[in-house]
């Protein structure tokens, strides 16, 4: 388990998947990281409105409103420049993800791909890099 | 100079009253000055009735004012130098005939019917010996024409029946019912000569074919009934018993009291032959074209259901993820101390049952691959590695496996770095596939080496085992896909059987080459080969482009 203490880390969890978002939010929450979860992107774009994520786990395919939807109206509204995204799916549609990096993401990660302690070392790797991660 | 006709004869003979013979005779005549205006001076009856112009209406009058010689057509054709000629007759003394021309003219029963007319220009000499008037007769040729156009046509038929040879020529005599062909028709219908002697109408109507000779009777009556002529095709059966397509042609000639009638026979069995075979060869085109159509139609149907089977195990393969992601999240916090700690014992447990679920994340992973795989939608992503540290990295994740089967393992790899352009997310599959395999393929207690050496331009990653080993006659089939091999292990082993076909696609899309060798009972070495980077960056991107 990871120890050190992030407070003044704020993670932004948007998920649509009940089960996973609990776990996510667990992880997280165990991790010390402050978090903030919305299930749909237009849930996500209420929250940011009010408070300032540093860093975004975005889920891609979602119902209401989807992450490519969320990230074109993120933008423009200029909420938040500093916010790091990371978009993650089980879909590992191609077209999909060229365009979320288009629209600022700054990683791409398979949900099945990580453990906790995996996701944790992420974001923190995601939080400490000015450039997108490998 | 106004002479009368009966004058100017009256004076060459005595007491014969020329005028009223001229005026009724029965070829038309019209009698005109030898001069210019040309001026008419008498006409007969016969004239009258054929042009319907009276003589009251022509006499005085110049001639090229009264009809014929007012006719466009008359003017422009066989007239069309008359001025020249009239004046060539008066200068020369010698008559001048024109060519025929045709005119339609109603009978004396109201048929309309072409009569051929022919104009010739005769000189009348005065008393001086200089022509003085001319006298145009004219003379009905229809007859004539149309017997030489018969006589023509004839014989043009006749030089190309001659010249294919398969025409016959044939007389019919009514009365005795004989019909005499000549040495074609003999051939044409393979008569013998007794045979061709009592040739008969009846034998001919015989040998007509059944379908066709109704029609032909009724022709052949008719001909012979309204002495008419008679043109008909029909097939039939010669001598040999061969059928052929004929034209038979007669027509009927007086010949005194009795009725014969002459005319061919023409084989036309090849023409028709050509026509079947050229309608057949439309036919079987046109058939041809439709099973085309359905073809194509099938194909694409079968697309369309493979594209959808596509679809579908995409978005299976991609749903199963999801309870999978979250098993791996829940069991990795147990596992990781999220949750507190837990014992020994606790963690072996929950270690199984992770790593079974990762299992069936890599299954995932491989369907999707394969799917792709086989669409050639499978895209590389080359960077340089160092093959080393990958190898490195995989034998790591599949510690605890190898424990679990209790094998021993021995790895070679070079000192220094191996450099190579891979994808790793695929080559890592690709390899973990392999070794997957010999440690499950492998009793307990087995040993797994894995040796990689390089040379210059290539490398050599071999992974061998002391397990069941592999059929020769099963090596084939290892790299298909779905294919499972029947060893006792098998059950055991567990897998999708796409495992290997993704690795010899992975392989292959990284420029390597992959083989095997094996023994029954005693272990098998798979070595993948793989070309390495030299110093500068060169890529491998065999992208294939969806």
């Amino acid at each position: 388990m990871v120890k050190a203490s992030d407070k003044d880390l704020q993670v932004l969890i948007v998920e649509d998947e009940q089960l996973l978002n609990e776990a996510y939010a667990r992880v997280l929450a165990a991790a010390n990281i402050s978090l903030l979860r919305a299930y749909n992107g237009k849930e996500a774009l209420d929250l940011v409105t009010q408070k300032k994520p540093d860093i975004i786990l975005l889920d891609l395919r979602m119902p209401v409103m989807d992450g490519i939807e969320f990230l074109k109206r993120l933008r423009p509204k200029e909420n938040l420049p500093d916010a790091k995204i990371i978009v993650f799916s089980n879909y590992d549609d191609q077209g999909e993800i060229d365009e979320a990096f288009s629209l600022g993401a700054m990683h791409y990660m398979l949900k099945a791909w990580a453990t906790p302690d995996e996701l944790v070392k992420l974001i923190r790797e995601v939080d400490n890099a000015s450039q997108p991660v490998t | 100079m106004k002479i009368s006709p009966s004058k100017i004869i009256a004076t060459t003979s005595q007491n014969i009253d020329y005028g009223r013979l001229f005026h009724d005779l029965p070829e038309p005549y019209l009698l005109f000055e030898a001069s210019e205006p040309y001026r008419i001076v008498d006409t007969n009856r016969a004239r009258e009735e054929i042009t319907g112009v009276t003589k009251e209406e022509c006499v005085g009058k110049p001639l090229f004012s009264v009809y014929p010689y007012t006719n466009e057509r008359f003017n422009t054709t066989v007239a069309k130098d008359l001025h020249e000629r009239l004046q060539r007759l008066v200068r020369t003394g010698h008559s001048e005939r024109l060519e025929p021309i045709g005119q339609s003219r109603a009978d004396t029963r109201g048929i309309n019917d072409t009569i051929y007319l022919q104009a010739t220009y005769f000189p009348l000499h005065g008393a001086d010996g200089t022509v003085q008037y001319i006298l145009a007769s004219t003379r009905e040729v229809t007859d004539e024409l149309h017997a030489i156009e018969r006589v023509a046509a004839a014989e043009s038929r006749l030089s190309v029946a001659l010249t294919i040879g398969k025409v016959g020529s044939w007389i019919f005599d009514a009365a005795s019912g004989r019909i005499i062909g000549d040495e074609n028709l003999k051939q044409l219908f393979k008569m013998t000569d007794e045979h061709a002697r009592t040739y008969t109408l009846e034998a001919f109507l015989n040998s007509v074919h059944e379908d066709d000779r109704p029609r032909v009777v009724a022709a052949v009556q008719a001909s012979l009934t309204n002495q008419v002529p008679f043109e008909e095709e029909c097939r039939i059966t010669i001598t040999d018993g061969s059928q052929r397509w004929i034209l038979a042609r007669g027509e009927p000639e007086e010949h005194g009291e009795e009725l014969v009638f002459s005319g061919v026979v023409v084989d036309l069995t090849e023409q028709r032959d050509l026509r079947a075979q050229v309608e057949l060869a439309r036919q079987q085109d046109r058939l041809n074209r439709q099973a085309a159509r359905i073809l194509q139609k099938r194909n694409e149907e079968l697309e369309a259901i493979s594209r959808s089977k596509d679809e579908f195990v995409a978005l299976a393969s991609h749903q199963l993820r999801t309870p999978a992601t979250a098993v791996k999240q829940y069991l990795g916090m147990v596992l990781e101390g999220y949750v507190g700690d837990i014992t020994e014992d606790q963690t072996d447990v929950l270690a199984k049952a992770f790593g079974s679920n990762e299992r069936q994340i890599q299954i995932i992973n491989q369907i999707l691959s394969a799917a792709r795989a086989d669409t050639g939608r499978l895209v590389m992503a080359p960077v340089p590695v160092d093959l080393c540290s990958l190898v490195h990295g995989i034998m790591a994740d599949m510690e605890s496996s190898l424990r679990q089967h209790e094998h021993t393992v021995l790895v070679q790899l070079p000192a220094r770095p191996v450099q190579i352009s891979a994808d790793i997310g695929y080559l890592r599959m690709a390899i973990e596939n392999v070794l997957h395999n010999a440690i499950v393929y492998t009793p307990k207690g087995g040993q797994i080496t894995v040796k990689l050496r390089r040379n210059a331009d290539n490398c050599l990653l071999s992974i061998s085992d002391t397990g069941v080993g592999i059929r020769k006659g099963d090596i084939g089939k290892l790299f298909v896909k779905f294919s499972r091999i029947h060893n006792p292990l098998s059950v055991e082993a567990g897998g999708s059987g796409i495992g290997l076909y993704l690795t010899a696609e992975i392989v292959r899309l990284h420029n390597g080459d992959i083989s095997v060798s094996s023994r029954l009972r005693k272990g098998t070495t798979f070595a993948i080969s793989l070309p390495v980077m030299h110093n500068e960056k060169s890529s491998i991107s065999r992208k294939l482009q969806e």
